[in-house]
């Protein structure tokens, strides 16, 4: 038998026998079903919230919904001062997007390649990049204070079948040296509440990790569909999984 | 299987599943929370995954879920400083040591290299179906193992010459 064999078998052992014996707690199926309980609660009242949302983008703030879906200057100039570019990808008029892939700026090399006809916004105050089925616009306040961390910059909450996706960059200097474990398969993870809030009903995620020695660079991906199709899920799947730093 | 299934699994598997909870977290709160967490998730979706592995299904589910709470507060959990004393051989704590030993240990690697940990060594699967339950290749599941059993015989050698084996290099 190897060592390598041995070491398994032994720690096999030592698991078995250290990993304690919990007791289960009174009534916990009980508990599980007021999770449950809480859990639809929470998506009912993200309903409400999102219908609520939609009538204020179409009624309320008419300046928003513009012929061609595009974002409102306005708001746009009140978003900070740094400049943000809303780039139409792949549209009937070139972009600067190439086919082969896309650095964004601020990014650390991040390459990603959006799919054709989507809206791409960078936001170099916050290190992130937005792309959409749909129209993007800074809100009013930033993005540097967005609930969950997923700031979701839409002009209208996501119609069914659209989908966010965000690139936010990460660096943290103490734990460049353990970067490489943090790398995370893409995966559906569950939804935020600032994804419901826009209509979303599935998320997928992933940290993309800069494999650069001392780097430090680490971006987490997050992706919010409204009802999307088994296409348009894989569209996202492959727009996150395929990004990476070049 | 209808919800009455789902209480007998629960019954029958709960303990076993909430000792891979307590070692992908290392707290027996944090365990609890996070079995009660994969299993209202699970419950609505019952009837359909109890026809295939519901086992297979929760054991993933919990270590989705905990990447997933460990990505998003990036490295929340408390550090500790120091391990906690070992015991001798023959203590009448040593169980007691052995268990904080372990989850101080477990704790120390890295949230991928856990999730290889519980699934290979506590659970028992082969190289292949740990790499399908991570969504990962064979080879990462081979060298996360690797690393891993580096660390844990860094920090616990004691632990293991209390259970009766021995440090091999």
């Amino acid at each position: 038998m190897s060592a390598v064999t041995e070491a398994e078998d032994e720690l096999r052992v030592l698991l078995e026998r250290a990993v304690p014996q919990l007791p289960a707690p009174a009534q916990r199926l009980e508990r599980v079903r007021e999770r449950m309980r809480r859990r639809r609660r929470r998506r009912t009242a993200a309903v409400g919230v999102s219908a609520v949302l939609a009538v204020a983008a179409v009624v309320a703030v008419p300046g928003l919904v513009r012929p061609h879906g595009g974002a409102a200057p306005a708001v746009v100039a009140t978003g900070g001062p740094a400049p943000v570019r809303t780039t139409p990808v792949r549209g009937p008029e070139p972009t600067p997007t190439p086919r082969d892939g896309y650095r964004p700026d601020g990014m650390q090399g991040l390459v990603i390649t959006p799919p054709a006809g989507w809206q791409l916004l960078e936001d170099p105050d916050t290190g992130s990049v937005f792309l959409s089925t749909q129209a993007l616009v800074l809100p009013p306040n930033g993005c540097a204070h967005a609930l969950d961390g997923f700031c979701t910059p839409l002009a209208r909450v996501l119609k069914d079948g659209g989908s966010l996706v965000m690139f936010h960059l990460t660096y943290s200097k103490v734990q460049a040296q353990k970067l490489g474990d943090v790398a995370m398969p893409l995966e559906d993870e569950d939804v935020l509440r600032s994804c419901r809030t826009v209509n979303g009903t599935r998320q997928m995620g992933r940290t993309i990790v800069d494999q650069a020695p001392g780097s430090g660079n680490a971006v987490w991906a997050v992706a919010c569909m409204a009802q999307p199709s088994t296409a348009q899920k894989e569209q996202v799947r492959l727009l996150v999984a395929n990004a990476d730093f070049g | 299987m209808g919800e009455g299934g789902f209480e007998q699994f629960v019954a029958a598997r709960g303990q076993r599943l909430l000792r891979v909870a307590w070692l992908l977290t290392g707290d027996a709160h944090l365990a609890e929370d996070l079995l009660q967490t994969v299993l209202a998730k699970v419950w609505p979706k019952w009837p359909r995954i109890a026809e295939e592995n519901p086992e297979a299904y929760v054991r993933r589910a919990l270590v989705h879920t905990h990447a997933s709470w460990w990505r998003r507060r990036w490295r929340g959990e408390v550090p500790h400083g120091e391990m906690p004393d070992r015991a001798l051989p023959h203590d009448e704590y040593a169980g007691v040591d052995l268990e904080q030993a372990l989850a101080a240990a477990v704790r120390a690697l890295p949230v991928r290299q856990r999730a290889v940990v519980v699934l290979r060594y506590f659970e028992d699967l082969s190289v292949t179906e740990t790499a399908q339950a991570l969504g990962c290749s064979e080879g990462t599941v081979k060298s996360q193992a690797a690393k891993a059993l580096r660390t844990l015989r860094g920090l616990l050698p004691a632990a293991v010459a209390v259970d009766g084996g021995e440090c091999r290099d």
